[in-house]
């Protein structure tokens, strides 16, 4: 506990003026992205990618995180003032705080909305600084074959319950594996798919997969379906009635930051879940005098918007402490620490102290900056939601080709970029996610490295390894159980069908 | 297309690609291999990885052959095209990029994205395309000291 409070204590000398400046830069941004629909955090992020190459690290977390909290309450600007959910995080907040602001108060709804996502964050970042450091303690223990186990429970996690079809989730998991065996092995040398190139020696780079699957995908999916622009009113502004709810309703803010933390440490489930579970949450504690839910209740602004920004610091615990990433856009923030030659996981605390300390700084300080940050433009951001839809993807297309031509000068990198756009496009129109690709490939390295030295020490007899392994076994049981989760859930689903 | 063809033509798509790579690793050489790691080395490592997506793509073609044949939105072919136009333009883009050089390729793909993205205002998208172009090439230049390519230009002596 002491050193939880220490942390805390040290945070004003944990970060400098220039890493500060890219926090503020970061949440900005991610304001705006997020309340853009159609473009939204992930895409944020992934974007944001190519410029932390010229940045130390804790600037590069400062500026993505940012980003990423930012763009997880942006969403909410958007569903308030024109009932469009800038994010899907924000389709629970759409239900109550646009009736309101039909009414004329959306200046409270957005005011406690972006109050709901402050404490949300603060809350989860204090979760983070407390759970992060001691799970981390625990898994230094592990050998590879945990380290193994538990890369492959993210990647059955983020299949079973990233939603739609588990088999499709899993299918692009693995295809993220497969796409991370391309290149040198490892521990031999030798080549594996790649056709006689020298490119490809190095295996597939990051940024041009990221970059390619979800930006250029998306440029295409809109050139077919383009997004219509609506007209909007900008008159909103901070409201001090939104305030007093921090008083008159506190176990709602707590209740749900609480629930989204929990969901968010759980491997896949995201801040979709999180808002609608914590919406649900608060229909139970309807007050009879309130208005009634989906027609301005403030409960279900405050519960969807402090659960989906609470998912951010709960999903940052996994990937931290375990090089689990909780969500596509913690796998995102993971590969952004990898092209910083940092390998996420319990070595971080020991290897990197400072790195760890900084980002518990950000996210702390990223939660509460967004509370300035968002009610001071909040009118200008509002602006920014007129500008034509074309206008959005073509800086989208520029920053994403020039971007990632300029992490190494290799114009080779634009071509693997257009192959996974192309890839990303062909996928989204099969309906198939894209997010577990990204799962696979970043954990594709980790799992490989300890499966590989896992047969290596057990002399190819696993079975007898890890029967002398109680938490490798649990760790398989848990996959197991998540391997059948979807089968109960589509059983029933077919018997439903057939019966008349 | 309806949906059980399409679930159908993805599952199938995809098992194609699992045997192609199946096949490509009868090519991975093992010679550097010892006994022990060829369990789980650098030929076998992939194949447990495509057994389990063979397996998976399997379920993904039976999970197809029971989805119902509902209807899904007819193609347009007009908007087909314009993301077939797209890539050409992408495509042609990256082979100009380096021999012209940022200035010279940047703002045109801007300006042609947005024709593509259905711009109204030509006259606006002119604007974004120039102004937008030269933001970036700022922001890489002097904000991330990052030199793009100068092409048939030489950047330095614009600015």
């Amino acid at each position: 506990m002491s050193d939880f409070f220490q942390t805390l204590a040290s945070f004003p000398s944990l970060l400098s003026g220039v890493q500060l400046m890219f926090l503020v830069i970061g949440i900005g941004a991610g304001v705006v992205i997020g309340a853009l629909p159609g473009v939204g955090p992930l895409l944020g992020v992934v974007m944001a990618i190519p410029f932390t190459f010229y940045m130390d690290p804790v600037s590069s977390m400062a500026l993505l995180m940012g980003i990423y909290q930012g763009g997880s309450y942006g969403g909410a600007l958007s569903a308030t003032v024109i009932g469009i959910p800038g994010t899907p995080m924000a389709a629970a907040t759409l239900l109550d705080a646009h009736p309101m602001a039909l009414r004329g108060r959306a200046s409270y709804a957005v005011t406690l909305a972006t109050l709901a996502s402050c404490i949300g964050g603060v809350i989860s970042g204090l979760v983070l600084i407390a759970v992060a450091p001691a799970l981390a303690a625990f898994a230094i223990k592990f050998g590879p074959a945990e380290a193994a186990a538990f890369a492959l429970l993210g990647l059955t996690t983020i299949g079973a319950l990233s939603g739609g079809s588990a088999l499709k989730g899993w299918m692009m998991g693995l295809l993220g594996l497969l796409i991370a065996a391309i290149g040198l092995d490892p521990v031999s040398g030798e080549s594996r798919f790649t056709f006689g190139s020298l490119y490809l020696d190095s295996g597939v780079a990051l940024v041009p997969l990221l970059v390619g699957l979800f930006s250029i995908s998306e440029i295409l999916r809109q050139i077919e379906k383009p997004i219509r622009v609506h007209d909007t009113s900008s008159n909103v502004s901070a409201s001090a009635d939104a305030f007093r709810t921090l008083i008159q309703r506190p176990f709602n803010y707590l209740r749900s930051s609480a629930l989204g933390v929990f969901i968010g440490i759980l491997p896949g489930i995201g801040g979709v879940t999180a808002a609608f579970l914590s919406y649900r949450a608060a229909m139970v504690f309807k007050k009879p005098s309130d208005p009634d839910f989906g027609d301005g209740n403030t409960d279900g602004v405050i519960a969807s918007e402090a659960a989906n920004s609470a998912v951010a610091g709960g999903a940052l615990i996994p990937m931290l402490a375990l090089a689990i990433p909780g969500d596509p856009i913690v796998a995102v923030l993971m590969g952004g620490l990898m092209v910083q030659a940092i390998q996420p996981g319990p070595g971080m605390f020991l290897n990197h102290p400072e790195v760890i300390d900084g980002i518990f700084a950000v996210f702390i300080l990223g939660a509460i900056l967004l509370l300035p940050i968002g009610l001071l433009f909040v009118r200008l951001i509002i602006r920014l939601l007129r500008l034509p839809q074309w206008s959005i993807m073509c800086v989208v297309l520029m920053v994403s080709v020039v971007g990632t031509y300029s992490v190494s000068r290799e114009i080779l990198d634009i071509w693997t970029l257009i192959a996974f756009g192309v890839v990303g496009y062909l996928l989204r129109k099969a309906d198939y996610p894209l997010a577990p690709i990204v799962v696979g490939f970043v954990l594709g390295p980790i799992f490989e490295k300890n499966f590989r030295r896992t047969g290596l020490i057990s002399q190819g007899d696993f079975v007898g390894f890890i029967a002398d392994r109680p938490i490798t076994l649990a760790v398989l049981a848990l996959i197991l159980v998540f391997l059948l989760v979807p089968l109960f859930r589509y059983l029933p689903s077919q018997i439903d069908r057939k019966s008349p | 297309m309806n949906l059980q063809q399409r679930e159908v033509g993805g599952a199938a798509a995809l098992l194609v690609i699992v045997a192609f790579f199946f096949y490509l690793t009868s090519q991975i050489d093992l010679a550097f291999s010892s006994d022990l790691e060829k369990l789980t080395g650098p030929r076998a490592y992939p194949r447990i990885i495509l057994g389990v997506m063979t397996i998976v793509g399997l379920l993904l073609l039976f999970q197809g052959w029971v989805t119902p044949k509902d209807k899904l939105e007819k193609t347009n072919w007009s908007d087909q095209r314009a993301v077939g136009f797209a890539l050409a333009l992408i495509i042609l883009f990256v082979s100009l990029f380096e021999p012209l050089g940022y200035l010279l390729t940047v703002p045109p793909l801007v300006f042609a994205a947005a024709f593509l993205n259905r711009a109204q205002n030509l006259k606006a998208a002119l604007l974004v395309a120039i102004f937008a172009s030269l933001t970036l090439l700022i922001i890489f230049r002097y904000g991330l000291n990052t030199v793009l390519p100068e092409g048939v230009l030489a950047i330095d002596q614009v600015f």
